[in-house]
């Protein structure tokens, strides 16, 4: 079982929609898939159509992991289920801090779940936080949307240092470029900086577009709604280089934080940019 | 003889758009070959596929199939085998739901326990013949054990004839469960056998695997044998007419007019005072024996509990079974580790005489014990502080308030 996590210290990225879309099409891949939405605001859980309810709420979670298998719910779509959040996942903090272990914890919730999914989905919540961190130790794949913007890279300098040096057993960093508008100058160069592929940006970028939006009419994957919006390709293009980076036989150690800092000094001053 | 089926897929939504329910309309025809248009209508199937997580739609569903539309429900392994593509189950069956009322007599209110453990049973037929799903068998026997144990637990309510004869026959059905259950416990622990052997020694196994999947075929044949003879057929339809018919007064069952509350009282608080006087006496120091006696103490205790559970405060027993249930955990683990080492040697020596066990095998097979010994070392270490958590204060004051006899708690 290979656990993913879409995760951003900022939000508005396009975390929940990357999550959603990447689900749907992990499933529609031929695995099974589960979708944990971690975020109190369920945005994950509203796109799929169920009840943000989770009976007993954050703390029994946390506490009866024999129970968590009563809490997924399958989505309108085949091998594909959804364990919802509610509000209460507010303290999922304390719920953790409270237990013993939380950064295993999260992990070893998802224990049980080995013989019964391929793929598990982690939707996380924006911001730095002690779930945050049990999931940058239960994950093997850390996605990352990511703007192409000078504070995006900074924030993405910030995770990848946290990975590496403050992570026991760290996931592989794969990130992509999220909501880029080409016709905007920064974006474009940013997006084709030549240190991108080395500091773990994929390929395929995700163009912002209103359709992203309109997942919120429709409640359902984009690439089921309508599979052959240039969007839905390009999640396409995404999903099968994360499945290529997450099934690689290469070194998966975080790419270097000051590699990072490079791209970030570039796109603050793109006057030194050479001819 | 063909059959021509049309099937028609509906979804049944909730508030959200959601499908919670899948029906499959079946509607067919059949005839000869080739002669179209002589065709009879076969009778028209909706198959219900559930949604994971959605049980409570479910059962609505299904509930205004049988009640409102008339639609007959087929045997229900039909339905099971629906569930199981599902990953679901239709009901609990480790809850007894019946409520008591407190004041009702022992006689009355044990024959309508009883006969909400034997359609348990009953129910649970289906599934564990046909093997879906290793719950099934696990779900009958737990209830026949139930059964031996509110039989045997509580005496001196049916007249003690019709008793013992009842728990011999229950201890023969008990008795034609275990290989089968064993069989299917065993195979499931493979894969983390597997998973705690070193890389290179994980196809080892193998040979084991296929020793338990033949010995698992063995178990089942005897085991439908037994469900299939005429001895299993008299025992339910004659204990069901038993729990039927109205208790008459014997001078072996003085306590059948006595309430329910005061007989169910009388016991637990016995069997808990065993429990807590046993599990004090052990220290470092005493033989294992003890702690396994204990185990069957406390499983005594637990069923007890589980089954008297509706006359007494939801709160409170919920806690004390909570409490319990950590120290059922370990004894049990313990137990279990040894269970699974005997069950590898027996293994390891049946399979030699078969000759079918190469030597890697009962190497891996002899590491593993080896896990197992260490395992159980731990638990023994760990039992002090559990058998502790359990024997507070508050438990003790709990068990004393919930099973005061009646007329007030002795001092």
């Amino acid at each position: 079982m290979t656990i993913f996590a879409v995760y951003n210290l900022k939000g508005g990225v396009g975390k929940t929609a990357s999550a959603v879309n990447l689900a749907y099409l992990s499933a529609r891949g031929g695995a099974r898939t589960l979708l944990w939405d971690l975020d109190p605001q369920g945005a994950a859980t509203f796109y799929f159509r169920v009840r943000p309810k989770v009976k007993g709420g954050a703390r029994r979670l946390v506490r009866c992991p024999k129970q968590l298998d009563g809490k997924i719910r399958g989505s309108d779509f085949d091998g594909l289920d959804v364990l919802p959040a509610d509000f209460s996942y507010r303290s999922l903090d304390i719920e953790l801090h409270e237990a013993k272990k939380p950064a295993r914890r999260l992990r070893r919730l998802l224990d049980p779940l080995r013989s019964s999914y391929d793929h598990v989905v982690l939707d996380c919540a924006p911001g730095g936080s002690l779930v945050s961190d049990a999931v940058l130790e239960a994950a093997d794949v850390l996605i990352v949307p990511t703007i192409p913007t000078p504070l995006s890279l900074r924030t993405l300098a910030l995770l990848v240092k946290h990975v590496r040096n403050g992570i026991d057993d760290p996931p592989r960093v794969v990130s992509f470029f999220s909501m880029v508008d080409r016709r905007k100058a920064m974006h474009r160069d940013i997006c084709n900086d030549p240190r991108a592929r080395a500091v773990g940006f994929c390929r395929a970028v995700i163009p912002y577009s209103s359709v992203v939006e309109q997942m919120g009419i429709h409640r359902a994957p984009l690439p089921h709604t309508m599979p052959r919006h240039r969007l839905s390709v390009a999640f396409g293009e995404l999903w099968a280089e994360i499945l290529a980076a997450a099934s690689s036989d290469e070194d998966g150690k975080p790419p270097a934080p000051k590699r990072v800092r490079r791209m970030l000094d570039d796109a603050i001053h793109p006057e030194r940019r050479g001819a | 003889m063909e059959i021509e089926k049309t099937i028609s897929a509906v979804r049944i939504l909730d508030a959200e758009g959601k499908t919670v329910v899948h029906l499959h309309l079946e509607r067919g025809r059949a005839g000869e070959p080739g002669a179209e248009a002589d065709r009879h209508a076969v009778p028209a199937v909706i198959r219900v596929v559930p949604v994971k997580g959605y049980d409570g739609a479910l059962a609505r569903v299904v509930g205004m199939l049988t009640d409102k539309m008339d639609a007959q429900r087929l045997a229900d392994d039909e339905l099971a085998l629906a569930m199981h593509a599902a990953g679901r189950r239709l009901d609990d069956p480790s809850k007894v739901d019946t409520r008591l009322d407190p004041a009702c007599p022992a006689g009355t209110a044990m024959r309508t326990l009883h006969a909400a453990l034997l359609e348990i049973v009953v129910r649970n037929e289906p599934g564990t013949r046909t093997q879906v799903d290793t719950e099934f068998l696990h779900d009958f026997r737990v209830t026949v054990r139930r059964i031996r144990s509110a039989l045997g637990q509580v005496k001196g309510v049916f007249p003690e004839a019709d008793r013992a004869r009842f728990a011999a026959e229950f201890k023969w059905l008990g008795d034609a469960t275990g290989p089968a259950r064993d069989a299917d416990v065993f195979l499931l622990k493979l894969p983390a056998y597997r998973a705690q052997l070193p890389e290179h020694s994980r196809n080892d196994l193998e040979p084991l695997a296929g020793f338990l999947e033949r010995r698992r075929e063995a178990a089942y044949r005897e085991l439908v044998a037994a469900l299939d003879s005429k001895r299993y057929a008299r025992l339910v339809e004659d204990w069901r007419a038993y729990l039927a018919s109205p208790a008459v007064p014997d001078e072996t069952a003085p306590l059948a007019d006595r309430s329910i509350r005061e007989v169910a009282s009388a016991r637990i608080r016995s069997v808990a005072k065993g429990v807590l006087k046993k599990g004090t006496a052990i220290d470092d120091d005493t033989p294992a024996e003890a702690l396994h006696r204990l185990r069957i103490r406390c499983k005594k205790l637990r069923y007890l509990l589980d089954l008297f559970r509706s006359l007494y405060d939801a709160d409170e027993i919920a806690r004390l079974v909570r409490a319990l249930k950590k120290l059922q955990d370990n004894l049990g683990d313990f137990n279990d580790c040894e269970v699974q080492q005997d069950w590898l040697t027996e293994s390891a020596r049946e399979m030699t005489a078969e000759g079918t066990a190469p030597v890697e095998t009962l190497l891996a097979m002899g590491r593993l014990e080896d896990r197992l010994d260490l395992g159980q070392r731990k638990e023994r270490q760990r039992f002090g502080r559990r058998f502790a958590a359990f024997a507070t204060r508050d438990t003790r004051d709990r068990l004393r308030r919930l099973f005061a006899p009646e007329g007030g708690p002795r001092p």
